[in-house]
């Protein structure tokens, strides 16, 4: 299998640097680094990368979102977003874009790591081990081990903490119905009720690590799966 | 008051003409008599009937048909004349003695020797009428001397006398007495009327018009005669007579209170003060006049004092454009008007009165009448300027209430302006925190790639997870509202979540954390968690398959926060101990910025106790 081509649109050198050096001695080739939308589109166009690292403040004329647009509409390369940004509605605009992870900065390299792993099974740059057939299938090539409580993108499987571990086998097991937040912190925390916020920020961290929409969230009613193929 | 008008002293002399009498018959209905009459004055008050009869008194002729002595003068007047029968049959007339107030009038027959006697102190029984009468009877061609001795006490002395046929004369009478009934009727209504609106209006100036009226009317049914006949006892009449100092102030008395309340006198201060004073004193004044008979024909000075008084403020509120005394001014020019014009008539320059007698009471009606014009006037311009006031007074409101509207909403605009604007800085100077972090974590990371060390990319590892530590507190109070407390449990959650996430271990991490602390403790906690951890991943398991469990907990009891972090590990000696480092930071942190206590059990895997008191 040839090496995956990565392109890195980050406008911080230092950063774009290390990212470089970490994918560097996880043996992938970094075709270029870009820090504007014209600049991408034309190392595109030349490098045509496989997967693009994009950050989404670039301090240019366009963000890393409406640039992922921009390209989307001519080449459908895989877009996986590193960004300081986490707030809902930053990052709901870069779900729309069906990214394949998003990654808050401050990074870790393990992180970066899993998640270029997982793009790449997305896009099928790595082969993948049987499925198997115990597992439940959640949408978006996600697959869950309701026995042994692990999460795994087709074959590979992706770590969890354990209060994302309960509230994603929660969400499995109501099958697609939506629970409210009172039953889901009763679920995970039992007794200890936890702060109006907690069940919020678990949802958020599971997000991230999906880097997709699997959950759908309403905060009047409560949280479902959304089974999106 | 009109009375004054009529106050004239005459004195002639005149050439004596003994035996002139008075050819009467049936055609004419009224002869004036007391041009034709002869006078005598009896100083004495002594003479009788006899006396004047007998002694040869010189009278004298008088020429004037009417004579005034004014109040109470101090001698008898006898007045002579004879009346001749022209006709050949009997005649019946009636002499009527043109004065109600006059106290004593005496007639004597020379013929007869009869006396007949009338006044207002010897009213006739029998007598309807409003003026003294008495029946004369003249037999054919008879010829016949009559006397009057009159006399007058307190009330004045005006001598007019009439001869009428019968029948003209009470048809005369009649039509006198309803007119002035009308006149009293009118009169009384407007007052009772007024009363009503007083009553319903609480506006002073009505009940002091209507005790004017009633003044007014009390002083003209003295005056015209009406009371003694039809309304008073004749025993009470003395009695009133001797108030009558009074019933001429009472209506002054009230007018002055109605004019003071009708034009406001209080804008007028010095005038308002005058007045004020002088109606203190009035009734004691007038009162003098009772006590004593002394000062009679002075009764009424302070009356007319007052009078004048009230004529100048009417005039001088009018001058000052009050509106009101416009009213009062045209009324007090109606009363001159009569009182002008009965003077013009009794001085007979004008002709009016013997047409038109009733020039006194019409002018009383239409000034009457004027007030309560005046008064519904007042009212309505009273009532409008309130209807004003209120109007805007509402107006005023409402666009008070408008402009606050419009206040809060832009004072609500600004500081959601000012809000919003807040919101975005904030959110900026986060991002730029976080990219500062990952810029400094980049750093770190690049210089560790370039070393081969183990060790040292062991503390690279390390130092990145110090930074990490603090970086998911800034993630944490990025995403909410309260910038100086944070929700232990999810930040722990998160430091946790990295940890496990930079050692892949199969260690399982148990926490109980219930408590929110503020931003400076958080810091040093999340330090010490990550110290703690960190030595427990890399010491206290020798191989991943050790089932190892760490607990953590962190309550707070009555402003103690108790800090416990253990594990099931084999536990490390703490005289050897080649991992210091983190354990000098935890020391540190707790006692120099926590200002706590924290206590190492080793013995059966690593057993940490913090606790600190909550100064926040």
């Amino acid at each position: 299998m040839a090496k995956a081509k990565i392109l890195i649109v980050e406008d911080n050198p230092i950063v774009a640097l290390e990212i470089k050096s970490a994918l560097k001695k996880l043996d992938f080739d970094i075709t270029d680094i870009t820090n504007s939308f014209k600049d991408t589109l034309n190392s595109i166009i030349k490098e045509e990368p496989d997967i693009i690292m994009m950050d989404i403040d670039l301090g240019d004329e366009k963000d890393g979102t409406q640039i992922a647009q921009e390209i989307h509409k001519s080449k459908n390369i895989p877009i996986l977003y590193l960004s300081s940004f986490s707030d809902d509605e930053t990052m709901e605009k870069a779900f729309d874009t069906n990214p394949v992870g998003y990654l808050i900065k401050p990074f870790k390299r393990e992180e970066l790591k899993t998640t270029i792993m997982l793009a790449l099974f997305k896009i099928n740059k790595l082969e993948y081990e049987n499925i198997n057939q115990d597992h439940t299938y959640i949408g978006f090539g996600y697959y869950f081990d309701l026995k042994n409580r692990k999460l795994y993108y087709k074959s590979q499987q992706i770590r969890l903490g354990l209060k994302e571990r309960q509230l994603l086998s929660a969400l499995i097991l109501a099958q697609g119905n939506t629970l409210s937040a009172e039953e889901l912190e009763y679920k995970i925390w039992i007794d200890n009720a936890p702060s109006e916020s907690s069940l919020r920020t678990l949802v958020y961290r599971l997000k991230v690590k999906l880097g997709c929409k699997i959950i759908e969230v309403s905060y009047s009613n409560g949280y479902k799966l959304t089974y999106k193929t | 008051m009109t009375k004054n008008k009529f106050l004239f002293f005459i004195f002639f002399f005149t050439t004596i003409i003994y035996g002139k009498s008075i050819s009467v018959d049936n055609n004419i209905s009224q002869y004036e008599l007391l041009s034709q009459s002869e006078i005598y004055i009896d100083n004495t008050k002594s003479l009788s009937f006899e006396e004047i009869d007998t002694m040869s008194i010189e009278f004298q002729s008088i020429d004037k048909t009417q004579l005034s002595f004014g109040y109470s003068p101090d001698f008898n007047v006898w007045i002579k004349f004879t009346l001749e029968n022209r006709t050949n049959k009997d005649l019946f007339k009636i002499l009527e003695y043109e004065n109600s107030m006059t106290t004593h009038i005496t007639l004597f027959d020379t013929q007869t020797n009869e006396v007949f006697k009338d006044g207002l102190f010897q009213i006739n029984k029998n007598r309807k009428t409003v003026n003294p009468i008495f029946e004369l009877r003249l037999k054919p061609y008879e010829s016949k001397t009559y006397y009057l001795k009159i006399s007058s006490y307190i009330t004045t002395m005006i001598i007019k006398l009439n001869l009428w046929e019968v029948h003209s004369f009470y048809r005369e009478e009649l039509k006198h007495q309803s007119i002035l009934e009308l006149f009293f009727g009118a009169m009384f209504i407007l007052a009772v009327y007024n009363l009503f609106v007083y009553f319903f209006t609480k506006d002073k100036s009505y009940l002091f018009y209507v005790l004017y009226i009633f003044g007014v009317i009390s002083h003209h049914l003295m005056y015209v005669g009406i009371g003694y006949i039809y309304l008073l006892k004749p025993s009470w009449i003395e009695y009133i007579i001797h108030l009558s100092s009074f019933i001429v102030a009472l209506p002054i008395f009230a007018l002055a209170f109605f004019t003071k309340s009708f034009i406001s006198l209080r804008q007028y201060p010095k005038l308002n003060k005058i007045l004020e004073i002088y109606l203190w004193i009035f009734p004691f004044l007038v009162s003098l006049f009772v006590l004593t008979d002394f000062l009679n024909k002075y009764r009424n000075i302070f009356t007319v004092i007052l009078l004048l008084y009230l004529v100048f403020l009417a005039i001088y509120a009018s001058l000052k454009k009050n509106r009101q005394a416009y009213f009062i001014l045209v009324g007090w020019l109606i009363i001159l008007i009569g009182g002008m014009s009965m003077y013009l008539s009794s001085t007979g320059v004008l002709n009016i009165y013997k047409h038109y007698p009733y020039i006194v009471e019409t002018a009383f009606i239409l000034e009457a009448t004027l007030f309560a014009i005046a008064l519904a006037d007042k009212i309505n311009r009273l009532q409008k300027e309130k209807e004003n006031i209120n109007q805007r007074f509402i107006a005023q409101q409402e666009s008070e209430k408008e402009r606050l509207t419009l206040e809060v909403k832009n004072k609500t605009r600004d500081l959601q302006e000012a809000l919003n604007k807040q919101t975005i800085l904030l959110k900026e100077l986060n991002h730029r925190v976080k990219n500062n972090m990952q810029t400094i974590i980049s750093l770190l990371r690049l210089q560790a790639d370039e070393v081969d060390d183990e060790q040292i990319e062991g503390i690279f590892i390390t130092i990145q997870n110090r930074i990490n530590a603090m970086s998911h507190l800034h993630e944490l109070l990025y995403k909410q509202a309260d910038i100086t407390h944070i929700n232990a449990h999810e930040y722990f959650a998160s430091v946790i979540d990295g940890l496990q996430n930079s050692y892949e271990n199969e260690i399982d991490i148990y926490y109980d954390i219930q408590v929110e602390l503020d931003v400076e403790q958080a810091i040093s906690c999340g330090l010490i968690l990550n110290e703690l951890v960190v030595n427990s991943f890399k010491y206290a398991f020798e191989d991943e398959a050790d089932n190892g469990i760490i607990n953590i907990e962190l309550y707070k009891e009555k402003d103690i926060f108790y800090f416990n972090i253990s594990d099931n590990g084999k536990g490390y000696n703490p005289t050897t101990s080649s991992h210091s480092f983190g354990l000098t930071l935890v020391n540190n942190l707790v006692t120099n910025h926590l200002k706590g206590i924290i206590q190492i059990d080793t013995n059966k895997g690593v057993k940490t106790q913090i606790k600190w008191k909550d100064n926040g």
